[in-house]
């Protein structure tokens, strides 16, 4: 597949007293289709980045191409038709209180254009693809925190745009309602087509929606790739950091000085992967040895469909068959010995 | 005694007079304000239309006007008055003075009332393609109108209060009525009988500003 979004040397430099580089020269291809993932601490860039693509912020250096188009050279005209064809969702809904539901959605029909009767079946369609159908009428000041999500989702796919971006768009909701909305995504994905590029910190959304992930850290997209292989093994430190920090699947500093206190034999983190002949290998190898191992810490979860996570052992037993345990192993997957 | 039989008529001619200054400075300076308060709004940095020469002027306009005391403004700006007016006496001739301060101090309102408009709502706006002059007109303001119908009520109690005084030098209404025929004249139920008028009016503005921002902000 062709990319839709592209980014060549791609930077936004804020002037001012100290220049903020809030993108760093960026190559990025964003595949038709596809659901990206951007992640990094705040103040890594990811807002800046994924407004370039509607040119909410346009490049100071290098070149950004959305479906064809060169962003950073399109006049009024132009600008309208690029943001007819990439929708927007937010993490604060940004819906116009002063509009009904059926208002917000036809909103961005009236700036394309469309006769009144024609937004009238548009906006019914969209409400009831998004499951709102009753709320027509009601303005979003009546609405539950899920329910303005989905306006802002429908308003977002109102003039049928290729592209959908989401900035954290499931931040500022439970974890129930994240998991419907996330649902609502992947559907318009699959349905309809649409390249999806969400902004996010947390694990659940790159989990369960995307198929790509850019890391992002201090203005540069530091490791780009499938989900899975990039939290499997992450090449760069900053990587590892933000995969462990939102993945919890290790013991804190703190969890580990308490589990110190009742297991005073080794403690090793054994890596949990998609192999299952490796998973099932590694039962053997600890049941083989005399050697006692607790399970102390751990979790495992599911990215891009297959199992990923960790589990903290804590071994008891003759030095020299520990020993042998651990080699044992390392020969077969991750292996982090604990020290503190 | 007041002879009411000859001061009724003339007290009648006041309550029009007033009537018709605060309407017409209302309307005009309602709209002129209304422009200024955007582009106080927007030409902030990082507004809509952020432009810090056209803002710097703009600020330093209203901070010059706004704290003139109305009564010493009058005179001041009685050659403007006389341009464009083509006089000073009369009650149409201080429609320019009051008109001219309501719209700075009416812009100053409205500014502040649109900083209350969430930025990321105006981004939606943007992301979804309308013209910076569309947004304006319909988001930026329908988004603020409940606290706009507040301001503008406020504003039309000041604006009472201003033809009370434009009255004094030439303009007639009430507050003409109550300085000539009541205190002139050592006459304290003249003064108190406007007086009443007077807050019949405001609280009557104030009641039909209170229901229309209760409709708006309902929703």
């Amino acid at each position: 597949m062709a990319p839709v979004i592209t980014f060549r040397d791609a930077s936004k430099t804020f002037a001012g007293k100290t220049p903020v580089h809030a993108v760093d020269t960026v190559d990025l291809d964003i595949e038709q289709g596809s659901i990206t993932g951007v992640i990094g601490y705040s103040g890594a860039g990811k807002s800046t980045l994924v407004r370039m693509i509607n040119a909410l912020e346009l490049p100071t250096a290098g070149t950004v191409t959305v479906a064809g188009r060169d962003i950073g050279g399109l006049g009024e005209r132009g600008l309208r038709e690029l943001r007819a064809d990439v929708g927007m969702i937010f993490q604060q809904f940004n819906l116009f209180s002063s509009r009904t539901v059926a208002g917000n959605v036809g909103y961005p029909l009236r700036i394309a254009g469309w006769s009144k009767e024609r937004r009238r079946e548009r906006v019914a369609e969209l409400l009831k693809f998004v499951g709102i159908a009753d709320k027509a009428r009601s303005y979003p000041g009546q609405l539950s925190g899920g329910q303005k999500q989905r306006v802002g989702i429908a308003r977002a796919l109102a003039t049928a745009p290729g592209i959908l971006l989401a900035d954290e768009a499931t931040s500022a909701l439970d974890p129930e309602t994240t998991q419907d909305v996330l649902a609502l995504l992947r559907r318009i994905n699959r349905e309809l087509g649409t390249t999806i590029v969400v902004i996010t910190h947390e694990m659940e959304v790159v989990s369960s929606i995307c198929d790509t992930v850019a890391v992002m850290e201090a203005g540069k997209v530091i490791e780009h790739g499938p989900v899975y292989d990039v939290f499997a093994a992450p090449r760069e430190p900053a990587t590892r950091r933000f995969v462990h920090s939102v993945l919890r699947d290790r013991p804190s500093d703190e969890t580990l000085a308490r589990l110190r206190q009742h297991f005073p034999g080794r403690i090793v983190t054994v890596s949990v992967r998609a192999d299952a002949d490796a998973r099932s290998a590694l039962s053997d190898v600890l049941a083989a040895h005399d050697v006692r191992s607790t399970i102390v810490y751990g979790g495992i979860r599911e990215i891009a469909e297959k199992p990923f996570g960790s589990v903290t052992y804590a071994l008891d037993g003759p030095a020299d068959a520990v020993d042998a345990l651990i080699a044992e192993l390392r020969a077969r997957t991750g292996v982090e010995e604990l020290t503190s | 005694m007041t002879d009411w039989d000859r001061l009724t008529p003339v007290l009648w001619l006041s309550i029009q007079q007033t009537i018709y200054m605060v309407f017409w400075t209302m309307l005009i300076a309602g709209l002129l304000g209304l422009v200024l308060g955007v582009a106080l709004h927007t030409t902030r940095r990082g507004g809509l239309l952020a432009n810090a020469p056209v803002f710097g002027l703009l600020n330093v306009l209203v901070n010059i006007v706004r704290p003139i005391p109305f009564i010493i403004f009058i005179t001041a700006v009685g050659p403007l008055t006389l341009l464009v007016m083509g006089t000073t006496i009369g009650t149409r001739s201080v429609l320019f003075p009051m008109a001219a301060m309501a719209t700075f101090v009416i812009g100053r309102i409205v500014e502040q009332n649109l900083v209350a408009v969430d930025n990321g709502v105006i981004e939606a706006a943007r992301a979804m393609g309308a013209s910076r002059f569309r947004i304006i007109w319909s988001v930026l303001i329908p988004e603020a109108l409940g606290p706009l119908v507040l301001g503008y009520t406020f504003i039309f109690i000041a604006v009472v209060d201003m033809s009370a005084m434009a009255g004094y030098v030439g303009g007639g209404g009430l507050g003409d009525f109550a300085i000539s025929y009541g205190y002139q004249q050592f006459n304290w139920p003249v003064t108190l009988v406007t007086v009443v008028i007077i807050i019949v009016i405001v609280q009557a503005a104030q009641w039909v500003g209170n229901r229309l921002a209760t409709v708006v902000l309902r929703r």
